[in-house]
């Protein structure tokens, strides 16, 4: 990343960072579950073992080469 | 086997254009005052359990000639938490399965030191793990030590875990930064039945997170993560095959990989949220590492409510990877560094999946999944979940 875009980044970073653009109340929709980022630990489990077990990451966090074991 | 899964892709298909067009039958602009507290609420419970029953098949139509990676998991998942005060929370899993591999394959007569392979016998596996978040500085930092335990057949890690995690900033943005550090004791029996192995994994990840609320909306988050492993990372059940000038497979050797990894990775995650329990989502991934493997991958995905309170989840994940320069089809000589671990090589991967969620009771929640993948060098699979959880 060159020079110029990382000070572009901490611009936006210290902008955004100064606005608020919700209230409290208006959080309504972002609290639910629906809006998250992850889903229930269950399901990312099985994901783990379906999804990023069969490429090449780390398997999941801590597992050998790709599809290893020692996760979860 | 292929064409026996395009029905069930229709079917997904069909059941996310289902849950899109209903939600406007549902649409909820918020709960009225003194309304019940929805179960979808993110919040911490004094006590959680969840119990599920997971099963994958995997099948194997290409791929490595000698070797079939088809097998057959079934398991059962316990969860539970614990928070006895505002600043702990203990988290203890454990997953007990069962994993039946397809039959021994026979290999080719030309090969000199082998007759049949398979990953293994059929076995139980045992995943646990138990940790403690430990909440300090006003919420700003969160320490979880932890420990670890892995055994199946010829196989076993365990060692410990450590999380740290600190907020640098709330409110509509939120930078957070994030260590994981996992000690892994590792003992493997070698393919061939060779002496056990002793060794060790080690594990250093970082991630700095940037998550913004644009608008009652829109959330989005940017994370930049450096990932370090060392130790023991090649698996000594893994085997490469040497083949000579005709093409014939004629010996097989061990897979040696370098005992240093590291990885970069970038993810954008963005959630829109046109109703309360109903979001449009998008998660870009992007990570490469000094093996020279490279994988990105794109997932829209959407939840709804579909009737009553139950809540329909589906996503669509798409991988393109390409492969390490040590993965190599049909060496003739032994190179320094060499595997045959599909994993590593080069393909296309498509996962689909649907979630149902649906409370029940005052804190009761039934949940199932139903997922799978297919990966053009010819390794698929499906599988899926049914389970509940209740919280107090």
């Amino acid at each position: 990343m060159t020079t110029r875009g990382i000070c572009g980044l901490l611009v936006a970073v210290a902008v955004l960072s100064g606005c608020a653009t919700t209230r409290f109340h208006e959080r309504e929709r972002l609290a639910d579950r629906a809006a998250a980022f992850d889903q229930d630990h269950q399901i990312l489990y099985l994901r783990d073992k379906i999804e990023a077990a069969r490429e090449g990451g780390f398997g999941c966090f801590g597992g050998s080469a790709a599809g290893g074991c020692g996760c979860e | 086997m292929l064409g026996q899964l395009l029905p069930l892709f229709d079917l997904l298909a069909i059941l996310l254009l289902v849950a899109m067009f209903s939600r406007a039958a549902f649409a909820d602009e918020g709960a009225p005052f003194g309304a019940p507290i929805s179960p979808f609420l993110l919040h911490q419970p004094n006590g959680y359990l969840a119990i599920d029953l997971l099963a994958f098949s995997q099948w194997d139509d290409g791929g490595d000639p000698l070797v079939d990676e088809g097998f057959r998991y079934e398991a059962l998942s316990l969860d539970i938490r614990l928070r006895p005060s505002d600043t702990v929370t203990v988290r203890g899993t454990a997953v007990v399965a069962y994993l039946q591999n397809d039959p021994l394959l026979v290999l080719p007569s030309t090969i000199a030191n082998a007759h049949v392979t398979s990953a293994s016998t059929d076995f139980v596996t045992l995943d646990a793990s138990l940790a403690t978040d430990i909440v300090l500085g006003d919420g700003k930092w969160i320490i979880s030590p932890g420990l670890f335990y892995h055994h199946q057949w010829a196989y076993l890690a365990t060692g410990i875990d450590l999380d740290v995690r600190h907020i640098l900033a709330g409110g509509d943005t939120i930078l957070r930064v994030t260590y994981n550090g996992r000690y892994a004791f590792v003992r493997q029996v070698n393919w061939d039945g060779s002496p056990v192995i002793d060794d060790h994994r080690i594990t250093n990840n970082a991630i700095f997170g940037w998550t913004q609320v644009l608008s009652p909306h829109l959330i989005t988050n940017v994370s930049l993560q450096y990932t370090n492993q060392a130790g023991l990372l090649s698996s000594t059940l893994q085997f490469v095959g040497l083949y000579n000038s005709a093409g014939q497979p004629v010996l097989l050797v061990d897979e040696v990989l370098p005992r240093i990894r590291n990885r970069g990775q970038v993810n954008f995650r963005t959630r829109y949220t046109s109703f309360v329990g109903t979001s449009y989502g998008l998660d870009l991934s992007g990570y490469a590492d000094d093996w020279g493997l490279v994988n990105v991958a794109i997932e829209p995905n959407i939840e709804t409510p579909i009737w009553g309170r139950a809540r329909f989840r589906a996503w669509y994940r798409l991988a393109d990877q390409k492969g390490t320069r040590y993965f190599t089809a049909m060496p003739q000589t032994v190179e320094p560094y060499m595997t045959q671990n599909s994993n590593l090589g080069s393909f296309v991967n498509q996962n689909p999946g649907v979630a149902l969620l649906v409370p029940f009771a005052e804190r009761w929640m039934l949940r199932a999944s139903l997922l799978g993948f297919y990966r053009t060098d010819g390794i698929f699979g499906v599988g899926g979940s049914l389970g509940f959880s209740v919280e107090w």
